[in-house]
């Protein structure tokens, strides 16, 4: 017999039904209103007006004066904004020096009630900092000139208030970085606080083998790891920043006026780890192998030189001459010193690559022809183990006691369960840079050890996503192509195989927001499947357009994916193309037949998966989209592009090579060749104990290079 | 005898010259073109164009007569001239003898840890026959035969790490080099691969002992008033050992033809990982000869088997 519900029952449900609508009603009305939104003040468009009413020749202080005047009838106006503005207009002006900016902020800002000379300083270093071509050094001494007048204040005061400012920016810095590039903290970036513990031995995990030991070969990120330990660039981004470019081997560098020709100051004293004098001769050689690839060896990180670079030289032992420009002659070239900054570029002895240069010398080099200039000496490569360096004595740092380790080992662990215990049990102190565990396991460590450890997420820019013919019919009709590409779930990629924490392979990177912001890609066809998951107008769409194509459910497409080497994501889209008209089949190839296949054109489309090595448009478009692009298999080409990017290539003006670059990302949104679909974020973990390694922006673009890091005892460090 | 060892060395060429006809021509039917291999690189970065393609292809003889192909290889292999590996160009003999004494240890002490756990657990259970002794190790080494090697040996590394924050030293030591660090690195990857072999060494002795334990010679012993020690040990083990030395035998030579995934769980550098890339890559050169060399290895114990039993079982005799 069936029993009737009781009514003591009926009347818990509806007393607790009523009770959550009484809470539901008071949380809402407990909101807080929104605050009245403030009308923006214009602070660039009045210090135009300023500047433009300004005849030629009127000093500095009058200029600055006047803008003065012009900000103090604004109301809301912070001090950051006064600095910045003004730091901005004057730095502009020519012959205006960092001296002289600091010198009218510092006046602008004790106009205004409450602000006191360490926020003085603390204004200036950030607004002098944000601008181009100003070093800490010059930075350091504008604060001190600026404050040098000021009564009461020691020369010891001064000092001690710049050195603040400077701290204080230094973590201002990288809060921004970290913060500007949607980067999600669990802990705090490790700082080199305190007094560095010299000795020791930092161990960090590598998925795999080195690729090559002749570096210039290489193009894993592993091995780059590894040999920038080795060997130096020729500038780099650096390491404790992570947000400007400084010398590496070369100490400075000039740029003459018409932005083709770039000298540059190779430091003096430059030995090898083998005692052999280390010269621009050798820098020159490392260009002329990156522009000439001697014995036809792909060096596959080098194509943004050969693509900006036409000649090169070394007009005496300490300087290198660098002209950029195309077929037509010199020019410049906007993306150059990302270029030659980035991380692969290292610097190899020249002695030690003319053996394997001679013609017809088809051979990587050995271990033991190994020789650099970097802060460790390679000692010992035991494959699917272990490599080991030691401290070079006689690194070129102004600061003799670095490197502060006196070893550096690479433990090689292929299992991802064994990396996880090696780190767990502190045999290694850091684990690799690209082959970071998943987020579940990153997730539960953290869990574990809390502060112990720090997790960083860290974008990988680049390419992943399909490869479509568009020699081979159908998919020549770049119709086809679109109503693939709107099928494409891209939040269920995410969510399936980058646990959530993908970001969009959109045209360029979303970070570039002078070109089209990840805000703006979110809001296009197909890619704002992204954010919430599949978009139904975009499904819609893709059966209109192959339905008027002549295919429907009954006649779907016949797509044929060629794959094996990305097997997760591979099924992931396919069931996104499924979801259309579109039926997929596997055609599974291993890396070689794949690449073989590639050249040749014989496929329908396949998933590609390529890192981009530095922080610029032109990353893109050398690895992509020009028709000698390494992976441009069909040499898609289309006139208004090549023109625009002949354009933008030499733009120095962001504005106006943005407006280029929109324009070549819409064609190449409408072409639908190079389909994106997710890139993954890195969990990148170490102990916290190892300090002085600050998390990079990119993983790829980022040199690891370990001469500033230092093991902390008292924090945990083990003795090795 | 010694005519008997002779005869079986010689018999040695005709299986070695089959094994090598054979992995050279189903190395050459599957596809898969190492050409590619060498001028794509293993991830398939590399580019080519078609001539180049050709003039590799020529370069490394694949347009010759395959019969060529496989002469030229033979005597290669004959001279010691192994070729190079088409994944790492490294010489296929320096992989060898590089990485060959790392497994070579691991497999020596692997069989010991299968040998003093089953034979003895297999006579215990044989001896004390349907009590719990013989249900607890017939568990043990069931359980033994159910646990996936890698899969323990997972478990192992999890369990030191977790519970004891503490694994094996991750830069590998040569026995002779340090044998304390070098045991303490080898002995959990034996123990995972002991553990599971051990239940094929153990039921084999238990159920032979159990059988010759019902034979008469042992039914007189007992009747003679022999202590039941002197009996198993004297009468009853060393007629029942021979199947299991078969089994030992084999399990050597598994053990020694590759403790592949064991390696790549304990970051061991021995010859698992490039038998790995190779069978992946299909890199023809280093293949072949690990195929040829595991032969070889196991043609030798079997040889050394067939000695031991004649010596155990004065019965036998190779005339």
């Amino acid at each position: 017999m069936k029993r009737a519900p009781s009514k003591l029952a009926f009347f818990v449900i509806i007393a607790s039904l009523a009770a959550f609508a009484l809470a539901a009603v008071a949380c809402s009305s407990a909101e807080p209103e929104a605050p009245p939104t403030a009308t923006p003040v214009d602070v660039s468009g009045i210090i135009q007006q300023v500047m433009a009413s300004q005849q030629p020749g009127v000093s500095t202080e009058d200029v600055t004066a006047a803008i003065q005047a012009a900000l103090a009838q604004q109301q809301g106006l912070t001090s950051s904004d006064v600095a910045n503005e003004i730091a901005k207009a004057l730095s502009a002006q020519p012959g205006v020096t960092s001296d002289e900016v600091a010198s009218a902020i510092a006046s602008a800002l004790d106009a205004r009630p409450g602000v006191t000379t360490q926020d003085v300083a603390n204004e200036i270093a950030a607004a002098l900092s944000a601008q181009p071509g100003v070093t800490e050094d010059q930075v350091a001494e504008a604060i001190a000139a600026a404050l040098a007048e000021r009564p009461g204040l020691t020369e010891e005061k001064v000092s001690e208030i710049v050195a603040m400012a400077m701290e204080e920016q230094q973590s201002q810095i990288i809060a921004a970085v970290t913060e500007s590039l949607d980067v999600r903290l669990d802990a705090p970036v490790a700082m080199a606080t305190g007094d560095p513990v010299h000795g020791g031995t930092l161990v960090t995990i590598e998925a795999g083998n080195l690729q090559a030991i002749d570096f210039h070969r290489v193009r894993s990120i592993g091995t780059m790891q590894w040999f920038a330990n080795i060997h130096l660039n020729l500038l780099e981004v650096d390491t404790q920043t992570r947000d400007r470019v400084i010398g590496d081997a070369a100490e400075s560098w000039e740029v003459s006026d018409d932005g083709t020709q770039w000298t540059f100051n190779i430091r003096e004293g430059l030995t090898t780890h083998k005692g052999n004098t280390f010269d621009s001769e050798d820098v020159r050689y490392n260009i002329w192998r990156w522009l000439n690839q001697p014995n036809d060896v792909g060096m596959l990180r080098s194509g943004c030189v050969r693509n900006t670079t036409i000649d090169v030289s070394a007009p005496d032992a300490q300087t290198v001459i660098m002209t950029t420009g195309t077929e037509d002659g010199p020019a410049p070239a906007a993306s150059f010193l990302n270029c030659i900054s980035q991380a692969y570029l290292l610097l190899q002895p020249k002695g030690i690559m003319t053996p394997v240069d001679a013609e017809g010398a088809q051979r990587d080099l050995d271990v033991e022809e190994v020789d650099g200039i970097g802060p460790f000496i390679f000692d010992e490569y035991v494959p699917d183990n272990i490599i080991k360096s030691s401290r070079f004595e006689d690194y070129y740092e102004t600061d003799p006691d670095l490197p502060y380790l006196d070893n550096y080992h690479f433990a090689i662990i292929t299992d991802a369960a064994s990396r996880i215990a090696a780190f767990r049990t502190q045999r290694a102190d850091f684990f690799p840079t690209f082959t970071t565990p998943r987020k579940p396991e990153a997730d539960q460590l953290k869990e574990q050890y809390g502060d112990a450890i720090t997790y960083v997420r860290v974008l990988a820019p680049g390419k992943r996503g399909l490869q479509i013919n568009n020699t081979k019919p159908p998919f020549d009709n770049p119709k086809i192509r679109h109503a693939m590409h709107l099928a494409i779930d891209r939040h269920a990629v995410n969510a399936l195989h980058h646990d959530g924490v993908g970001f969009l392979a959109a045209t360029y990177l979303g970070l570039w927001d002078w070109i089209y912001s990840f805000d703006d890609y979110y809001t296009w066809p197909g890619f704002r499947s992204y954010p919430e998951g599949r978009f139904e107008e975009d499904l819609a769409e893709s059966k209109r357009i192959l339905e008027a194509e002549g295919y429907s459910e009954a006649n779907p497409l016949k797509v044929s994916i060629m794959a094996g080497t990305n097997e997760a994501d591979e099924i992931t889209i396919a069931d996104g193309l499924d979801d259309s008209w579109i039926e997929v089949s596997f055609d599974r190839v291993t890396g070689p037949e794949n690449r073989a296949r590639t050249l040749s054109t014989e496929y329908d489309t396949y998933f590609e998966s390529k890192g981009t090595e530095f922080n610029d448009p032109d990353a893109y478009n050398g690895l992509l989209y020009i028709p000698t692009a390494g992976i441009n298999f069909t040499k898609w080409q289309d006139a208004r592009w090549l023109e625009l990017n002949e354009l933008q290539k030499i733009e120095l003006d962001q504005a106006q090579r943005g407006e280029y670059l929109r324009e070549m990302a819409d064609i190449i949104f409408n072409e639908q060749i190079f389909v994106g679909v997710i890139r993954p974020r890195l969990n990148q973990i170490n102990w916290s104990y190892m300090v002085g390694y600050v998390h990079p922006k990119f993983s790829h673009q980022a040199t690891y290079r370990w001469d500033h890091v230092w093991l902390n005892t008292d924090a945990g460090a083990p003795s090795r | 005898m010694q005519q008997y060892i002779l005869r079986r060395l010689f018999l040695f060429i005709p299986t070695l010259v089959l094994v090598s006809v054979l992995i050279f021509t189903m190395l050459r039917i599957v596809p898969g073109d190492p050409v590619l291999l060498i001028l794509a690189g293993p991830d398939g970065e590399g580019a080519f164009t078609r001539e180049e393609y050709e003039t590799m292809k020529e370069r490394l003889g694949f347009n010759d007569p395959l019969y060529v192909q496989y002469f030229r290889w033979t005597y290669g292999m004959v001279t010691l001239d192994w070729g190079r590996s088409l994944e790492t160009n490294e010489r296929v003999t320096d992989i060898f003898k590089r990485r060959y004494p790392v497994t070579l240890q691991l497999a020596l002490l692997s069989f010991l840890v299968i040998s003093t756990i089953g034979i003895p657990i297999g006579v215990l259970a044989a001896v004390k026959q349907d009590t719990w002794v013989d249900y607890v190790f017939r568990g043990f080494a069931i359980l033994g035969l159910a646990m996936p090697t890698f899969w323990l040996a997972l478990l192992i590394l999890l369990a030191l790490s977790l519970w004891f924050n503490w694994i094996p030293p991750l830069e590998f030591v040569n026995l002779w080099e340090d044998p304390r660090t070098s045991i303490t690195q080898l002995i959990f990857p034996a123990v995972a691969l002991g553990l599971s072999a051990q239940g094929t060494t153990m039921r084999m002795t238990r159920s032979q002992l159990l059988e010759v334990m019902r034979e008469d010679y042992v039914r007189t012993a007992r009747a003679k008033g022999l202590a039941e020690r002197l009996v198993i040990f004297r009468h009853a083990i060393r007629n029942s050992v021979l199947p299991v030395l078969t089994i030992l035998g084999l399990l050597l030579g598994a053990l020694l033809g590759g403790t592949i995934v064991i390696e790549i769980v304990f970051n061991i550098p021995g010859l698992g990982r490039p038998v790995i890339n190779a069978v992946g890559s299909l890199d023809q050169p280093v293949l072949q000869v690990i195929v040829v060399a595991f032969t070889l290895i196991f043609l030798v114990l079997n040889l050394l088997v067939d000695i031991a039993y004649a010596l155990l079982d004065p019965r036998i005799r190779y005339s």
